[in-house]
């Protein structure tokens, strides 16, 4: 539609409909037997501008709301990008319980509290937009993003938290961040095509 | 009922950095927590017939377990209904956190 309208073919529209309204504004047996009269009735133009006044008023509110709509889009695109970078985060801060067979020093445990809170962050700031955004939640599905984030938020840190984390702990933990991945690789999609 | 003087800031009051469950995993831990401070002045305000207000607001974040061993810890102690009619917990940094405690709170005869 910008295309379009960057081409000039709005006006062109306009233009168009101002035309047909005066055409038809014209005596309409004229327009049956072929005939066209060259008399200008100002009723006739006021009609014309009438018309070229909506469609005017059309296009000008068409652009608004594809304008306002598109920038909704890149904010929450930004919200998602956002919770994508916090659960890299995580995944990060989680390495450790996987490749170490000891308990979690200090730093690390801090680490892996602080990166399932800003997690927990970024995905309620993506609600948040959402909401202000006025989206579909059941549409975007987002109720299921959400629950998978809270679980994961959850598990990284309850027990056997601090650690060692056993293999059965390890494989369970590992499937509720690939269920919260899935959840999280449609989002931008679902955003987009809202 | 005032809540102004059985108030609880466990950033500032406790840490900013809560720990594991428990003492013997690491210090600021849910278990040194409700133990130092959350039990008695919970105990406080019930004998006083006030709510405990608890604020989650400050710390970096909060472990599970720290979580779960503080409040389904508390619950355990003095009874599910009793913890949830006297205290009132708040986290304007991360409110996804405040139905996580409300389930440990419920669910804590389950856990232990």
């Amino acid at each position: 539609v910008k295309r379009l309208s960057d081409l000039g073919l709005t006006w062109i529209l306009c233009g168009g409909l101002f035309l047909l309204g005066l055409l038809i504004g014209m005596n309409l047996p004229a327009v049956r037997a072929l005939r066209l009269s060259c008399e200008i009735d100002p009723a006739n133009v006021f009609n014309g501008l009438a018309i070229l006044a909506i469609g005017i008023l059309i296009d000008y509110r068409y652009r608004k709301l594809t304008e306002a709509k598109r920038a909704e889009t890149e904010l929450l695109l930004e919200d998602v990008r956002q919770v994508k970078a916090a659960f890299k985060n995580l995944c990060d801060a989680f390495t450790p319980c996987k490749t170490s067979s000891k308990k979690l020093d200090t730093k690390q445990q801090r680490t892996l509290t602080m990166a399932a809170s800003d997690l927990e962050k970024a995905l309620y700031a993506l609600e948040k937009g959402l909401t202000y955004c006025q989206v579909n939640m059941d549409k975007l599905e987002f109720e299921a993003l959400r629950k998978a984030g809270i679980d994961l938020t959850e598990v990284v840190t309850y027990d056997p938290y601090p650690g060692p984390y056993s293999e059965p702990h390890l494989k369970r933990i590992s499937h509720v961040f690939d269920v919260f991945n899935d959840e999280l690789v449609r989002m931008p999609y679902r955003v987009s095509q809202r | 009922m005032t809540t102004h003087q059985f108030e609880i800031n466990v950033a500032t009051q406790f840490t900013r950095t809560p720990g594991p469950r428990k003492k013997s995993e690491g210090e600021f831990s849910g278990e040194e927590f409700l133990e130092n401070i959350l039990l008695p002045k919970f105990l406080e305000a019930q004998k006083a017939r006030c709510a405990l207000h608890v604020n989650l607001d400050g710390a970096i974040g909060y472990p599970t377990s720290f979580l779960e061993e503080a409040f389904g810890g508390l619950a355990r102690t003095c009874g599910i209904e009793e913890v949830k009619l006297g205290l009132v917990v708040t986290c304007s940094d991360a409110p996804y956190i405040l139905e996580r405690v409300q389930r440990y709170i419920l669910n804590a005869n389950k856990i232990k």
